[in-house]
């Protein structure tokens, strides 16, 4: 399949600080791609050079096969085609909904009555039905979303770009947007790069996630890769809750092997070896909260203390100090083990990560 | 795309000239003839000299106008900062009845050019014929007027009466933005009304009104129409009057003399300008006075409550409404000086100035078209360098910022002189006595204007708005025509207000720019006034209060009273 963006060696820096630094990233026709990261971590500052608003230092930028970013050349944002929804929203507060959305085709001088025709089908695909004569300030932060979104489609542009684009809206209305946004993806089949901080977001919404960290890409994969089969602490540790412990692996072969944990060298644990642990022998062992199962007494493999209970509505959250450090476990909620209690944990499913540098492991 | 490549250079191109223009343009307009004028000040003959200056502090009629005006400055300043404390007090922090009223009368002569209150408190207190003067020797029968209007006093007073509104404004900004609580912790902790204004409420508001305070002394020895109209005439002189004269001379020595008394009147400027900056640093109450509109803590006066309103509305009778009534009355008089009769009345004035008189006639129309040319130029202009300055990220905006709003500061008559030394064939352009040097005066003294309102306006508009329109495929060029305009608009019309509405009375500059065929309108009242026509000079004058006023209603229509004037 051919790429509709690709990024090559693309690198930004502002003065002495390298924001984006050497990433390379091919998107492909109809894909949805997140990029994901905490703030600061050159997410948003990728997505607004492959718009034209930023020139990269070095590296290349090609939408649709077209050198648009180089040492060279920068084709501004206008002459690009794409279409891209903002932290918010960008709607023009001087014109109408209507306004809002025909501006692209107004711009590229369609003739006014195919304007009319895709604003149309545009604002029905946007379930904006109705509201074609109000101006912005009428319209709550959802209909805005969507009449952000309407304009970045109604030209079919290559690509789609969102940056952030559902940081503004409260909790409920975001869940809702999600799945609109994915619907309107599988409809259009449009081509769409997304930025985002919130693992969610990316998690619902991917083809891949791109996990950026400090200007570099971390993972590139799908959501359930990047969350089974994390290949860094810091990937792990950003998407979901984890728990790490520092250990030793002691025996590899392919993707699987065994590792001791620091304090309990005696027992080891099976454990999956992504591709190129196996050259540490010292690092971390990942275990997501899920993948522990609690015993009361002295069952499992490790055993513990309960040191705090949460209840959480569909599961239970334990705190349980074992090995010097303190570990979170997730369980249903028949499970009920009173705090202060001694109790055994069994690991399911734990992974061996070599120590990243500037590893946040806790 | 191929296409795309070569037309995008080409479209990037437009907006580096533009801006390369703009701020070549600036340079044009600002650096070069204040630069001039500096020059001639000091080199003569092509030496460096400073003959010039010397000659100015060995003349008692030279050095005698600089203290004048310094003492001007700081006697005005603090009357009108007694009266503009109190005044803003009364109306933002107690139950005053009337208030808006109150509020409102206050700011008329902030509205009108003093030059035309000189004119209002001539009716009321010229030696003899004023109708105060009048009234007390007809009371007392006193053979000598009490009271003389032509004398260093009479110029304080009229000064006063118009600068006292800066303090006002930003008094009564200071205190209504106060957090209430501040002065509630001080009653908690025991100190009574009186004291929690001295010890809390006047120190946080201290900074604000000094900022005033500045602002007023920079007006006050701006001035040109006060002391010409009410000093010349007792031989009392202050800068911009002696500068005046020295123009009138048309000698070389004359101008070279006149270039380094407003030298000295700009350091005097840029001084107070400096001494400005000096105090907003030290402003650590305004992070505690800033922010969000909060309730001000209301005074209640009780029993002086009555004593005090009917105090307020007489002062302000008598300062604000009677001049301007004497005016309106006189403007209907056959003949200065004759009694207030009902045979006596006339519209014979208005149809004079409007349809007889040929210097007046060309002034209404000169003044017109001055003013619509002047705030569509600067509007234009200073939106072009606000968006530079604010939205782009060009090396060198700190520099357009600067050049923006220095000329505010430096007072008309220094600006005006600059512009006959540059324009005037030194660089083989010559629009001496043309309509076109005016313009270039008055739009380099008012660019301030536009270029704040416009700022404050582009600041508010977040980045991705212009970025949504070039990614939706707008060039820089349709995006500041479809996003950019529309939505700074009220800044514009604001801007282009603020602008037309002193330019249609400007005094300072065009008394020493205007030629045969350009006078306006206050040229025209002022020559009126000089030459004793003062009942015909009083219809002029009446009709431009009454135009302004009108226009700042409009103004206060559009902008909601939220223009930085």
């Amino acid at each position: 399949m051919p790429s509709v963006i690709e990024l090559e060696h693309l690198t930004k820096a502002f003065g002495d600080v390298v924001a984006v630094d050497d990433i390379e990233l091919a998107i492909a026709r109809g894909e949805i791609v997140c990029l994901l990261g905490p703030s600061g971590c050159g997410k948003t500052t990728t997505l607004r050079m492959v718009a034209g608003f930023d020139r990269p230092t070095k590296g290349e930028i090609k939408i649709a096969g077209v050198v648009v970013s180089s040492g060279s050349t920068l084709i501004p944002p206008e002459r690009r085609n794409l279409g891209m929804v903002f932290q918010n929203y960008a709607v023009w507060p001087h014109m109408t909904v209507f306004r809002n959305i025909a501006y692209p085709l107004r711009i590229k001088k369609v003739p006014r009555r195919e304007i009319q025709k895709k604003v149309d089908e545009a604002i029905q695909l946007t379930g904006l039905t109705g509201l074609a004569k109000r101006y912005p300030e009428q319209l709550s932060g959802g209909q805005q979303q969507r009449v952000a979104l309407a304009r970045a489609l109604v030209v079919q542009p290559v690509a789609m770009l969102l940056d952030e684009p559902l940081s503004n809206l409260d909790a409920k209305l975001r869940e809702k947007m999600r799945f609109e946004i994915m619907d309107l993806h599988r409809r259009t089949g449009i081509t769409v790069l997304y930025v985002t901080h919130d693992q969610a977001e990316a998690m619902v919404l991917s083809d891949r996630i791109v996990v950026m960290n400090e200007g570099r890409i971390d993972q590139i994969g799908s959501p359930g890769e990047i969350y089974r089969q994390p290949r860094s602490a810091f990937v792990a540790d950003f998407i979901g809750l984890a728990n790490f412990a520092r250990a030793t692996l002691v025996e590899s072969s392919g993707s699987q092997g065994r590792a001791a944990v620091a304090g309990v060298e005696d027992i080891s644990f099976p454990c999956e070896v992504p591709v190129g642990a196996e050259q540490s022998r010292e690092g971390l062992l990942f275990v997501r909260p899920e993948d522990i199962r609690l015993t009361e007494k002295a069952g499992g493999t490790l055993r513990g203390i309960v040191r705090r209970r949460t209840f959480l509505g569909n599961q239970v959250d334990y705190r349980i100090e074992a090995v010097g450090k303190e570990w979170r476990v997730e369980v249903n909620p028949d499970v009920t083990i009173p705090e202060g209690s001694a109790v055994g944990m069994s690991v399911q499913r734990a992974v061996f990560l070599p120590e990243a540098p500037g590893e946040g492991a806790s | 795309m191929e296409d795309a490549k070569r037309t995008g250079v080409r479209r990037n191109l437009t907006q580096p000239i533009l801006f390369v223009s703009v701020i070549v343009l600036l340079l044009i307009l600002v650096g070069l003839p204040l630069g001039t004028l500096f020059y001639k000040s000091v080199v003569m003959q092509g030496k460096l000299t400073f003959v010039n200056y010397t000659y100015v502090f060995s003349e008692q009629r030279n050095i005698l106008p600089f203290w004048n005006t310094l003492k001007l400055g700081a006697l005005t300043v603090a009357f009108s900062t007694g009266i503009g404390v109190a005044l803003a007090w009364l109306v933002a922090r107690t139950d005053l009845p009337g208030r808006r009223w109150i509020e409102m009368a206050s700011l008329v002569p902030y509205m009108l050019p003093p030059f035309i209150g000189a004119m209002a408190w001539t009716q009321l207190l010229a030696p003899r014929v004023g109708y105060l003067n009048k009234l007390w020797t007809g009371l007392f029968h006193t053979p000598t007027a009490p009271f003389n209007l032509y004398s260093f006093s009479g110029i304080v007073w009229v000064m006063t009466m118009y600068t006292f509104p800066f303090i006002f404004i930003t008094a009564k900004g200071a205190l209504e933005r106060m957090n209430p609580s501040l002065e509630e912790a001080a009653r908690i902790a025991g100190a009574g009304k009186i004291r929690v204004l001295r010890n809390v409420t006047l120190p946080l508001v201290l900074p604000s009104i000094m900022a005033g305070m500045i602002l007023a002394f920079l007006y006050t020895i701006s001035n040109f129409g006060v002391p010409a109209l009410l000093g010349m005439r007792a031989r009392i002189y202050v800068l911009t009057t002696r500068i005046y004269l020295y123009m009138h001379d048309g000698t070389f020595q004359g101008i070279r003399l006149a270039a380094a008394l407003s030298v000295l009147l700009l350091a005097a400027a840029l001084f107070i300008l400096l001494l400005n900056r000096w105090v907003l640093s030290r402003q650590h109450g305004a992070a505690i006075i800033s922010g969000k509109s909060v309730r001000p803590a209301v005074v209640e006066l009780g029993k002086w409550r009555a004593p005090i309103a009917c105090g307020v509305v007489a002062f302000l009778g008598f300062i604000v409404i009677a001049p301007l009534v004497s005016m309106f009355l006189t403007s209907f008089i056959r003949a200065w000086g004759l009694p207030l009769r009902w045979e006596n009345l006339t519209l014979h004035n208005y149809k004079y100035i409007l349809f007889d008189y040929s210097l007046t006639k060309s002034a209404f129309l000169n003044s017109s078209l001055l003013a619509l040319t002047a705030a569509t130029v600067t509007t234009a202009f200073g939106a072009l360098l606000a968006y530079i300055s604010v939205k782009t990220k060009l090396k060198g905006r700190q520099a357009i910022d600067f050049l923006s709003t220095l000329p505010h500061a430096i007072p008309g008559t220094v600006v005006a002189l600059a512009m006959i030394l540059a324009w005037s064939g030194q660089f083989k352009l010559n629009l001496y006595n043309t309509f076109w040097i005016i313009i270039v005066a008055y739009v380099v003294r008012y660019l301030f204007y536009s270029y704040r309102n416009v700022s404050a306006s582009l600041v508010q508009i977040h980045p991705s708005l212009e970025e949504a329109a070039r990614i939706s495929g707008a060039s820089w060029m349709q995006n500041f025509r479809d996003v950019i305009v529309p939505l700074i608009r009220p800044g514009l019309v604001a801007s282009w207000l603020l602008i037309f509405m002193p330019t249609l009375r400007e005094l300072t500059m065009s008394i020493l720019l205007y030629g045969p065929h350009t006078p306006t309108l206050a040229v025209a009242a002022y020559e009126m006034q000089s030459a004793g026509y003062y009942h015909i000079a009083a219809a002029l004058a009446s009709l431009i209060v009454v135009v302004l006023l009108v226009l700042n209603a409009i103004v206060r229509r559009v902008v909601g009273g939220k223009a930085n004037a």
